[in-house]
C-alpha cells in the first residue's frame, strides 16, 4: 500500500525526474522514504542572504535569513543520497554489529535478533542473496551522484577550491 | 540522468523494495543504527580494558541477544531487550537499548543507548520500579536519515538533556545539520553527527570521544 503524498501547502516542488522516484518508492511500500524525500525538497534550503536595505543614514547591508527551492542537482543528491543511505547502509551496519558484539562480549557464538514488543519471534531484516543486489544498486548510484563516482565514495558534493 | 540508468535504478529499488523486511519502516533502520551505536559505546568501554558479556531480559548469561523495536520497562522481561553487562574497575554497569527512565521531573523518557550503574537495575527489576535518572551514567539519542535531520529532532534533545543532569549525553546522527549543532551547541550540548559506515574515521573519532569522556566519569 502506498502513502499519500505529504500536505501541498509548502512552496516547492519536486522535478519530473524526482517524482518518478517517488512513485516507484511508494509502488513498491516505501512510502515513508518517499514522503521523506519530498518533505525536504518542499521545504527548500534556508540560508544567510545579505541585503541592502535604506536607512535613516543611508544604505546599509544586513545579513538575514532567506529559503530558496533547491536546484535540480541538488534534488537529485538528496534523492541518491536518501536511497543510499536506507537501501545500501544498513545491512552494512547490521554486518559490522553483527561481527563486532560477539567478540566484544567475549562469546564468539553469540547472535542478535530484533524482535516486535511483547514478541519472542526474531523479525527477518535482510534476505540472504543480498549483498548482490546491493553492489548493483551501489555501482548505479554511484553513477547517478551528480558529482561524480570519486565524490560519491566520500558522500561528498562539488570539490571545495 | 539518462533513462537506461533511471529505469535500471527503478528496477533494483521495487526489487529490492519487495525482498528486504527491514525497509519495511523507519523503526527497523533506526534500531539498526540504535544498535549500531551501542556497538561503539562497548568498543569504548572494551578499549578501556571493561569486561561485558551478554544478558537477557531477566538477568541471566544469553547466547542470543535480542533487541525490541519499541521501548521497554527495565522490570518487565517481554518488554525490555536484553542488555550488556559491563565489570570495569571493580564496579557494574549495563548498556541498555530502549530502556525508558525517569527524567527529573519524574516522567518517563526512552533512551535510545545507555549506560547505567548495575545496581540501581538491579533494584528495578527486583522491586518492578523504573531507574531514576541520577543513576545514567552516559545517553545517546540516535537519529538515522536519508539527507537531513528535521530541525524538531534537535529541539526534542534539548528537552530530553534537561531532563537528564548526567555529563556524557549526546545526539548522534549518520548525516548532519548545522541547525540543530548551532540549536545543541549554543545550549552547551554535544552532537556527534556523520557517524556512518561510509565515514569509518568518523566512527574511530567517535569510540576515542567516547572512552575519552567515560574514563574520566568512571574513574
Amino acid at each position: 500500500m502506498s502513502s499519500p503524498p505529504p500536505d501541498d501547502h509548502i512552496t516547492f516542488r519536486p522535478t519530473d525526474e524526482v517524482s518518478f522516484f517517488l512513485k516507484v518508492l511508494r509502488d513498491s511500500e516505501l512510502g515513508w522514504i518517499a514522503d521523506e524525500v519530498e518533505l525536504n525538497i518542499r521545504e527548500g534550503k534556508t540560508a544567510p542572504k545579505e541585503i541592502m536595505e535604506m536607512g535613516a543614514r543611508g544604505r546599509r547591508r544586513t545579513t538575514e535569513s532567506a529559503t530558496s527551492p533547491y536546484d535540480p542537482e541538488e534534488q537529485l543528491r538528496i534523492l541518491i543520497r536518501t536511497i543510499r543511505h536506507y537501501f545500501v547502509e544498513p545491512p552494512k551496519l547490521w554486518a559490522e554489529v553483527q561481527l563486532q558484539l560477539p567478540r566484544l562480549a567475549n562469546s564468539p557464538n553469540l547472535t542478535l535478533s530484533v524482535v516486535r514488543p511483547e514478541s519472542e519471534q526474531p523479525e527477518p531484516l535482510f534476505p540472504d542473496n543480498l549483498a548482490g543486489d546491493l553492489s548493483t544498486l551501489d555501482v548505479l548510484l554511484a553513477q547517478a551522484w551528480p558529482y561524480g563516482v570519486e565524490l560519491y565514495e566520500r558522500d561528498e558534493e562539488r570539490e571545495v577550491k | 540522468m539518462e533513462g537506461q540508468l533511471q529505469t535500471a535504478i527503478a528496477d533494483e529499488i521495487s526489487r529490492l523494495g519487495v525482498s528486504t523486511p527491514a525497509l519495511m519502516s523507519r523503526a527497523r533502520v533506526e534500531k539498526l543504527y540504535e544498535i549500531f551505536i551501542l556497538t561503539c559505546l562497548a568498543r569504548a568501554l572494551r578499549q578501556l580494558g571493561a569486561i561485558l558479556s551478554a544478558r537477557n531480559s531477566s538477568d541471566r548469561a544469553t547466547s542470543n541477544l535480542v533487541f525490541r523495536l519499541g521501548p521497554g520497562l527495565i522490570w518487565a522481561p517481554t518488554s525490555a531487550p536484553g542488555f550488556i553487562h559491563v565489570a570495569y574497575k571493580g564496579r557494574e554497569y549495563e548498556i541498555q537499548n530502549g530502556l525508558r527512565v525517569l527524567g527529573q521531573s519524574k516522567v518517563l523518557h526512552e533512551l535510545d543507548v545507555s549506560l547505567i550503574d548495575r545496581d540501581e537495575a538491579v533494584r528495578c527489576r527486583r522491586n518492578q520500579i523504573n531507574p531514576t535518572q541520577a543513576r545514567i551514567k552516559f545517553l545517546a539519542e540516535c537519529k538515522y536519515y536519508g539527507d537531513s535531520l528535521p530541525l524538531g529532532l534537535g529541539r526534542e534533545y534539548l528537552g530530553l538533556s534537561k531532563e537528564f543532569s548526567l555529563r556524557i549525553k549526546t545526539i548522534v546522527s549518520n548525516i548532519s545539520s548545522d541547525e540543530i549543532h548551532n540549536l545543541v551547541t549554543k545550549h552547551k550540548g554535544t552532537e556527534n553527527f556523520d557517524v556512518s559506515m561510509i565515514r569509518p574515521n568518523n566512527i574511530e573519532q567517535f569510540v576515542q570521544w567516547l572512552a575519552n569522556e567515560l574514563r574520566q566519569v568512571l574513574g
